[in-house]
């Protein structure tokens, strides 16, 4: 927990510089509205003595002068807020951005993609608005109200005495209403995030909603979540509400009190002279306490918007102050070899209670093809995902190219490996941007080397070429064609280490092969690492594991599984289609 | 077939301003105040809430001055009415007790109010999900749609509650004030108003001027949005092809640009208030001198001109009220044509009563069926088949061939071009898309499940129990899985953690298991499921499928052989049609197909020949 003013620490020079000169604009704006009320005194005395019309205009343009310099200072005072505002603002998203792009897996897992989206977004406008409204008011305020308070200093007991209990009350008041409203507040964001969630599952599974005719279903699901949103906030602005109108309640009331009282403390004092000092003293106090009181409103206002600003920063916090736990090593090279070892490797994802790898042994030499084959959820996947780190094993160690992964450069790791996730990735933007992806130096001849390879180059020629723009998670093409994308864009970086995560499952066999064939000639000399339900794939590596419930049961070529391995001989009988054509 | 749709919104130009054809907001504070109508009562009764603070604002400082006038004529005697100071006191205290209740609850009223809007106006665009076409999914901007449901709705909702009152406040006071100025003297209200009227006529250039970016920042909140979740959605790539750089730099722009939007609108807002104090000032200088000359003229008594000076100075609180709420309700202008412009897009044609067919019988015929997903393609041609009621059909061919586009125009996800679809005679035309999907249950190729326990996503909209939904656990082989979960069913599925992609398809299935409808749909169901499950899968499905029609996809032609109709599509044409031994007869398409796969020397790379010589078994 922090305080609210901690967004400062994203400031740069820049803004602190500006904030300085934020602060002398606002004092001298400040004083030109204490100014320009003399000014009025003044002419009204001139008018109410019979003055002339020039003589008004000579101090009219005094005034005037004031006037238009406080418009100038309003107007770069808000000009200076708002870059302050919006540069702060600009420097936590770019903060969150990088810091989110060092996260795997479990760091992301553990706020949630949907979260991660509002805490980058909307809860950054909540600082935005935040400094925006307050700054100036947090300057201008306290003082206006300390000249106030300075000049009325030598009143009446009483009245000081009144304006102190003024005081007192509002700050009850703001006080109750914040302890009251924060933990509403603090809420809030997290309906929000339940609104994205839904609205996500909702535009993705648009096919399914209505396959089952389900929309009355999933509306029932959105306006509950809705209606907690709204409920939620309903409930906290209603407390918030109070606190503008009783506020000012408190100023009226004081400024009148004052008045009321002067009367009897005038009327008791017997010396008239006494009585026309105390009368004037009475209207300068009653001014100069609103004007105090004023000042103080005015910061019990920030009030109204702190609570939601201060969760806002906190979950931003939250986000900062999560610790990658997969961090970069030093190493850049390795031996250059292309092996991958796996030495008693135990995997657990995080806050499961259960290992996902138990144990696993094996190697892949260079220019290898293993091959793992196994039944769903026995953790071939997880195994992938160990290569290139996207989680660290709980124990044990994975070599590549004889060095062990932790010890890697991230950045050098994954460059040698081209990894091919089981769901194929498809970002909105051309197709020169999904290939190519993450780096901008590939020239279109490796490219479109790289389409070719996966088989899509016709298509995509056919379509109009690599400007051809592929909407958000490849919406717009079949399921095998955004797998060999995927797979075109592990070719284009020419890595020394293939990881294939069953990622040609929505290819029919022909192109399967095929895609596989270019593949076997394009990586000749790199190792591969294949993970496969399909028999006819794993019986073309040189060896292939064989999983089960998280261990290796097993690894040999085809015939030596064949003979010995029970599962293995299972899977294989399980695709003979008992035409005997093995 | 890759459609390219334009996005809801246009493009955007440099330093994070679109260039926009100049539109009216107009119509989007209409829309909200047609929001308000839905609760007509309780926002008439809080204006009036309003209408009766702002009355009291204007009398209460009339009795302060009572009591000023009161001591001031004691000044000299020494004898003050106190009972009147009190008389007056209390009911000052009455006004402003009553002014603070009314303006407590119209901020009460205000708060369920926003709300209330924010809410329906998320209600309908979930409602509004519904009505579009699935095209419209298929090229959306995911979290640009999402930020309309949070950042958007978020915006309107809390500028609502924060100005809308005050702003009524503001013109009220206005009314008022310059009523009584009227009431005063014609010829110095009009110097008065003259001045702070040009004051509001250059606010409204302003506002007029600075209407795009508010729209800016709302819509480059949303682009930020965009580009985050996919970003986010997509975090294995980023990672493994370490693409921070490229993607920092995008990310770089879109942030700059909904900074310097952010600036442009925050600027504004602080704008407005300077310029409409400024008149205010200019206002009050204009009546001293007007008044000055009128009372060396003779025309007015110096009383006036002091009255004047007082309201020209109650005039510039509503001045400020209005001229500060104004940005809140520009931004919540621009959040609202975001929702409305969603709630806008082209819808599908309604949804008509439509033919039923009885009991469902599952013959379906396709008859010179065309479609393309963008004008001028044609994804399938003349596609033409029928199918017996009961029979099963298995679709074949290479990826991006049409298979899916077949379930899609089936299922009505989209409308066919020319042809027709009948099913038992009845074209799907005539049918209500409702009643037409309630005869389908269906598995498609991308596994969708939801935030909620394993239990609400098998059963999904069914109603059910435990026993059915074990049941089908047991069918597609999750048994196990289930109960070696330490919460079993109960186990939430949260995006992307815990399951394989095979058990998420295997989840799927169980789904539909449950689903009683006729007939059958599945497209690559179980692609990512291993081949032994499979087989159980298979069986599961076989008992579901027996005397429904059903249609398969698959690659594996393991799940495809036994089926009574086989078509093999290429090019978005059936190019051979029949059984599976038939179609292995003849040398055609299917049979290149079947090899590929079940004739393992086919399928060998030069490369692994040499090493697999040898030991493949004889």
């Amino acid at each position: 927990m922090s305080s609210v003013f901690s967004f400062v620490r994203f400031f740069r020079r820049k803004e602190w510089i500006l904030s300085a000169v934020t602060v002398g604009m606002i004092l001298f704006q400040v004083w030109l509205d204490l100014e320009i009320p003399s000014y009025m005194a003044d002419i009204t005395d001139v008018v109410t003595a019979g003055g002339t019309a020039a003589e008004v205009a000579e101090k009219a343009a005094a005034m005037t002068g004031c006037a238009v310099a406080s418009l100038l200072a309003g107007i770069s005072v808000s000009a200076l807020v708002g870059w302050i505002s919006s540069s702060a603002a600009k420097r936590i998203r770019e903060e969150e951005f990088d810091h989110i792009q060092k996260f795997s897996f479990s760091e992301v897992d553990r706020i949630s993609s949907y979260s991660l989206i509002t805490r980058s977004t909307n809860d950054v406008k909540q600082i935005q608005d935040f400094i925006g409204t307050a700054l100036e008011s947090m300057i201008k305020a306290p003082v206006v109200s300390v000249w106030a308070v300075l000049r009325i200093s030598q009143g009446d007991m009483t009245w000081t005495a009144a304006t102190m209990t003024a005081v007192a009350a509002m700050m009850i008041l703001v006080y109750c209403v914040m302890k009251l409203s924060a933990p509403l507040y603090k809420k809030v964001q997290y309906f929000n995030d339940g609104i994205n969630a839904v609205t996500s599952e909702m535009l993705d599974g648009q096919r399914m909603i209505r396959a089952h005719n389900a929309q009355e279903y999933e509306k029932r699901k959105f306006s509950g979540a809705n209606e907690a949103l709204a409920e939620n906030n309903i409930r906290a602005n209603h407390i918030a509400s109070v606190n503008v109108p009783f506020n000012g309640f408190i100023r009226n009331v004081l400024s009148m009190s004052i008045y009321w009282t002067g009367a009897f403390i005038i009327a008791g004092n017997s010396s008239e002279e006494m009585r026309l000092e105390l009368f004037s003293e009475m209207i300068v106090f009653a001014t100069y306490a609103t004007m105090a009181l004023n000042g103080f409103r005015t910061l019990m206002q920030i009030f109204n918007v702190f609570p939601r600003a201060k969760v806002s920063l906190d979950r931003i916090f939250e986000v900062l102050s999560i610790e990658p736990q997969i961090t970069d090593g030093t190493e850049t090279e390795g031996n250059g070899s292309g092996t991958i070892s796996f030495r008693n490797v135990s995997f657990r994802f995080p806050g499961s209670g259960a290992d996902t790898l138990e144990n696993i042994n094996f190697d892949v030499k260079h220019g290898e093809t293993v091959a793992v084959i196994g039944a769903t959820g026995c953790g071939k996947t997880a195994l992938a995902m160990l290569i290139p780190r996207f989680y660290d094993c709980t124990s044990g160690t994975i070599e590549v190219d004889g060095v062990d992964v932790r010890n890697y450069k991230l950045d050098s790791l994954r460059g040698k490996i081209g990894y091919v996730p089981q769901k194929a990735v498809i970002l909105s933007g051309t197709v020169r941007h999904n290939v190519g992806y993450g780096s901008d130096s590939y020239t279109d001849g490796e490219i479109w080397d790289a389409l070719d390879t996966a088989c899509i180059k016709d298509f995509i020629e056919l379509e109009g070429g690599l400007d051809i723009s592929l909407s958000e998670e490849g919406r717009n093409i079949s399921g095998g064609q955004k797998q060999r994308v995927s797979i075109a864009r592990a070719v284009c970086r020419n890595p020394e280490i293939y990881v294939f995560d069953d990622c040609f499952s929505a290819l029919d066999f022909s192109t399967d092969r095929e895609v596989r064939k270019r593949l076997a000639a394009k990586t000749e000399g790199a190792s591969v690492l294949l993970i496969t339900q399909r028999i006819g794939t794993a019986r073309t590596a040189d060896r292939i594991l064989v999983m089960d419930r998280g261990r290796i049961v097993d690894q040999g070529t085809h015939a030596e599984l064949l003979g010995r391995c029970s599962i293995y001989s299972e899977i294989a009988d399980s695709q003979d289609t008992g035409g005997g054509s093995w | 077939m890759v459609n390219r749709v334009p996005n809801i919104d246009g493009g955007y130009s440099r330093k994070g301003v679109l260039k926009d054809k100049p539109r009216s907001m107009l119509k989007s504070w209409k829309m909200i105040l047609l929001y308000l109508k839905n609760h007509k009562a309780v926002f008439l009764f809080s204006m009036f809430m309003v209408g009766v603070e702002s009355l009291l604002t204007v009398f209460a400082p009339n009795y302060i001055s009572e009591i000023t006038d009161l001591i001031s004529d004691g000044l000299y005697s020494g004898v003050i009415d106190l009972e009147k100071v009190s008389y007056y006191g209390l009911i000052i205290l009455g006004l402003y007790l009553f002014g603070t209740i009314a303006m407590f609850l119209r901020n009460y009223l205000m708060a369920d109010l926003s709300q209330h809007v924010a809410r329906e106006m998320r209600n309908d665009m979930q409602e509004k999900m519904d009505r579009l076409p699935l095209k419209f999914f298929d090229t959306c901007r995911k979290g640009d749609v999402m930020s309309r449901f949070t950042n958007d709705a978020d915006t309107v909702a809390s500028a609502l509650n924060r100005s809308m009152a005050v702003f009524v406040h503001g013109i009220v006071l206005l009314v008022l004030c310059s009523a009584m100025m009227l009431l005063t003297d014609v010829t110095l209200s009009a110097v008065c108003m003259i001045t702070v009227f040009a004051g509001m006529g250059l606010s409204s250039i302003v506002v007029k001027r600075t209407q795009k970016y508010y729209r800016s920042q709302q819509r480059n909140l949303g682009r930020m949005y965009g580009f985050i979740s996919e970003l986010y959605s997509a975090h294995d790539i980023a990672m493994a092809y370490s693409a921070s750089r490229l993607n920092k730099k995008e990310f770089d722009s879109v942030n700059e640009e909904l900074r310097a939007s952010g600036f442009r609108s925050e600027i504004t807002m602080g704008l407005l208030p300077a310029v409409m104090r400024f008149f205010g000032n200019l206002g009050y200088i204009a009546v001293c001198i007007v008044g000055s000359v009128m009372v060396l003229e003779g025309s007015i008594t110096i009383g006036t001109v002091v009255a004047f000076i007082f309201f020209v100075k109650i005039y510039m609180g509503p001045l400020d009220m209005i001229s500060s709420s104004l940005g809140n309700i520009q931004a919540a202008g621009a959040g609202a044509e975001r929702i409305r412009d969603f709630l806008s897009a082209e819808e599908m044609d309604p949804e008509k009563e439509g033919v039923t067919a009885g009991s469902v019988r599952g013959s379906v015929e396709f008859r010179n069926v065309c479609f393309g997903y963008l004008e001028g393609e044609e994804t399938l041609k003349n596609l033409t088949f029928s199918v017996k009621p009961g029979q099963k059909i298995a679709i074949v061919g290479h990826t991006g061939a049409g298979k899916t586009t077949i379930v899609n125009l089936l299922m009505r996800f989209y409308e066919i071009g020319s042809g027709e679809i009948t099913i038992d005679g009845i074209s799907i035309g005539d049918m209500s898309r409702r009643y037409l999907r309630s005869l389908f249950c269906i598995v498609l190729q991308d596994s969708w499940l939801f935030d909620g326990t394993l239990r609400e996503n098998i059963a999904y909209c069914s109603d059910a129990g435990d026993a059915e939904i074990l049941e089908a656990c047991r069918s597609v082989g999750l048994d196990r899985l289930v109960e070696s979960l330490p919460d079993g069913l109960d186990t939430r599925i949260r995006s992307g953690t815990g399951f394989s992609g095979g058990q998420k398809q295997q989840i799927c299935i169980a789904r539909a298991l449950l689903d009683k409808s006729p007939m059958l749909i599945l497209d690559e169901a179980t692609s990512s499921v291993d081949t032994r499950t499979e087989v159980l899968i298979q069986n599961a499905i076989d008992r579901l499928a027996a005397g429904r029609t059903s249609f398969v996809i698959a690659h594996r032609l393991s799940t495809v052989r036994n089926a009574d109709l086989i078509l093999v599509i290429r090019d978005g044409s059936v190019v051979q049609m029949g059984t599976h031994s038939s179609l292995l007869e003849k040398d055609g398409e299917y049979r290149r197909i079947y090899r590929s796969q079940f004739d393992p020397l086919r399928s060998f790379t030069v490369k692994y020949q040499v090493l697999l010589t040898g030991s493949v078994p004889a």
